[in-house]
């Protein structure tokens, strides 16, 4: 019985045949592709990014110095000696203290993309499973679930993480943890609100005739059907974290020497930024282009996934 | 209505024992203690100084004991500035903080309304794509570059206002700190104001309005202008915070002697009274800026029931 079914389902998955024209079924996903590539600024962006991406991976490999090695000559007088040029194989000039930033904003745009990416996606997985779990067993349990987001979202998350630095050290996995804690509320809002908009679903039904346990419901239906909203609020969170993460190390409590992130690099080069310009300028330039990108690419997403905009 | 204003300060209170909690338990957790100095001292003295600050009771009764001086206003001595009490060191910067802040929110509210208004008024024209890409700039711009963007250009480069300083509020040590914290708001007000009213204007009523004949200013003052305000409103919360966490940046970068200042230094000096004395103090506030946002919507909103 369940063989033959499956086999009608795959039937209707193949393409009609009318005459000679083949006429394919267009999915969501499919549409909103088109509409995305349709976007020259997000595609644009989306490159950027992934050059960017690329930098941080495989930068390391183009540099002189190793992002602790100090160069004492340059270290001697770091405004002249330690300007950018490609003879000295500084390519972005060093620090005040003679390190080599182009290593250095390698070794920050690793940190700050992977603070990003991860403590986002660490938010999401978190967010979406508790939102739709939440919307979807819903009477009791939901409020109580809704409360505690509630409750949590009226505490002022930026001291507690500050306060919690201070506290128990600077180390890069509390930074994740912290900013991971904070941020999978918002999530859990708005998956919550799209689930209880499908739950009543027929296909949610057949589910519940067939005998599907509820976890696999929400991981296997619910899911996948949020995943849109999910994908637009991921791409906007992403700089967000980024700015967290700098705004932290700016304050000098992120990342640990000599490790550094490009808040840390930022906050270095502020101080010296009147008569070291490039101390600010190059981990600056990265921040902003790739802020600015994610932002982008956020907006297109939303407009390509917007059912309204078809 | 006032029973809604009553309710919603009720609802407050789990939420400000719950913040109260975590801040205690943290400070309870953290590794040291303010009385341990380098050479020692005799155990019978740490024993008395222990008594005197109830660091020898359970938990819950420090906690309570912590809670009680909370309620009456008493954040506790420094343990950093010896002789001062957190409430010596907290109230001046507050003042100077809130000049700042008052400035920065109202600037942020007027201009960034003003700019979205123009932009959704111009949807789709270069009008609209100039400042909604100047508003992206100050979005990815966040304060910390801001600060020493403006000071780079402002006072190193064209000299004409002061690189930090307060000077008991003399207005050419307000400007630059109130611009680099209002532009990130600004921004985000304009992007929020500007998709509300492009909502809007596609909305029945408006359409209705229009085929009355009514002149434009009418419709966009008397129809269009509440409905748009609705998603500003509620996004006065997180402006709120925008304007604490700024201020953090605002008051190390510039040195305005604001709150945040204390906040930094109590952290990189591991003063916790201060810092427990800080956090709870802003998630107060914050706890009843939240609070009042929502009221204020329930005014704005007549579909919201209460």
């Amino acid at each position: 019985m369940l063989f033959k079914h499956k086999k009608v389902v795959s039937q209707l998955a193949e393409p009609m045949v009318f005459g000679s024209q083949i006429i394919e079924g267009r999915s969501l996903w499919q549409d909103a592709k088109r509409r995305f590539l349709r976007n020259k600024a997000a595609v644009g962006c989306l490159f950027v990014i992934g050059v960017i991406v690329l930098f941080s991976i495989f930068g390391s490999q183009f540099a002189q110095y190793s992002y602790e090695e100090i160069d004492w000559l340059a270290l001697s007088d770091p405004v002249e000696l330690g300007k950018p040029s490609l003879e000295t194989g500084h390519y972005f000039g060093t620090d005040n203290l003679g390190r080599d930033l182009y290593a250095r904003t390698v070794q920050g745009s690793q940190i700050s993309l992977m603070v990003g990416i991860l403590s986002s996606a660490v938010a999401i997985v978190i967010g979406t499973l508790y939102g739709a779990t939440a919307g979807f067993i819903g009477g009791r349990v939901d409020m109580i679930m809704m409360r505690i987001v509630e409750i949590l979202s009226a505490l002022p998350f930026m001291f507690m993480v500050i306060m919690l630095m201070v506290m128990f050290g600077r180390q890069i996995i509390l930074i994740f943890i912290a900013i991971g804690a904070v941020s999978w509320l918002d999530m859990a809002r708005i998956v919550r609100g799209q689930t209880l908009s499908i739950k009543n679903k027929e296909y949610i039904e057949a589910a519940h005739a067939c005998g599907v346990s509820h976890w696999r419901i929400i991981v296997r239906h619910i899911v996948p059907n949020v995943m849109g909203i999910v994908l637009v609020y991921a791409s906007l969170m992403i700089p967000g974290m980024i700015m967290f993460e700098s705004f932290i190390s700016f304050l000098g409590l992120g990342v640990q020497e000599p490790q550094t992130s490009w808040g840390a690099l930022i906050s270095e080069g502020v101080v010296s930024m009147e008569f070291a310009l490039w101390q600010l300028a190059f981990p600056l330039t990265f921040l902003v282009i790739t802020l600015f990108c994610f932002n982008f690419v956020g907006d297109g997403l939303r407009d390509a996934l917007d059912p309204k905009e078809r | 209505m006032l029973n809604f204003i009553f309710r919603r300060f009720l609802q407050a209170i789990p939420t400000l024992l719950i913040l109260t909690m975590l801040t205690f338990a943290l400070m309870y957790m953290a590794p040291g203690s303010p009385f341990l100095t380098e050479k020692g001292m005799p155990a019978e003295v740490l024993a008395n100084i222990n008594a005197k600050y109830h660091l020898d009771l359970p938990v819950w009764e420090q906690y309570l004991i912590y809670l009680g001086n909370l309620l009456q206003g008493d954040l506790g001595p420094s343990f950093r500035y010896l002789d001062f009490s957190v409430n010596d060191l907290v109230w001046p910067s507050l003042a100077v903080s809130a000049t700042i802040g008052g400035w920065s929110l109202f600037i942020a509210v007027t201009l960034g309304i003003i700019i979205g208004m123009i932009a959704a008024l111009n949807h789709n024209k270069w009008l609209d794509y100039t400042l909604m890409t100047t508003a992206m700039a100050g979005i990815v711009l966040p304060t910390f570059v801001m600060a020493p963007l403006l000071v780079l250009v402002f006072s190193y480069k064209v000299k004409w206002l002061p690189a930090g300083g307060w000077h008991g509020g003399d207005w050419q040590y307000l400007v630059l700190p109130v611009f680099a914290m209002a532009t990130h708001l600004v921004a985000q007000i304009a992007r929020i104001t500007r998709g509300s009213l492009i909502e809007v204007m596609s909305s029945d009523f408006i359409r209705t309005a229009q085929a009355k004949g009514l002149p434009y200013r009418t419709i966009i003052l008397r129809h269009a202008f509440k409905p748009m305000m609705l998603p500003v409103v509620s996004y006065l919360g997180p402006l709120f915070v925008g304007v604490l966490t700024g201020s953090v940046i605002i008051d190390v970068f510039f040195g305005t002697g604001g709150i945040g200042q204390h906040f930094v230094n109590g952290a990189i000096n591991r003063d916790y009274s201060m810092v427990m004395g800080i956090t709870v103090l802003v998630g107060v506030m914050y706890i009843a800026f939240n609070a009042a946002t929502d009221i204020m919507y329930a005014f704005i909103d007549p579909k919201i029931r209460y």
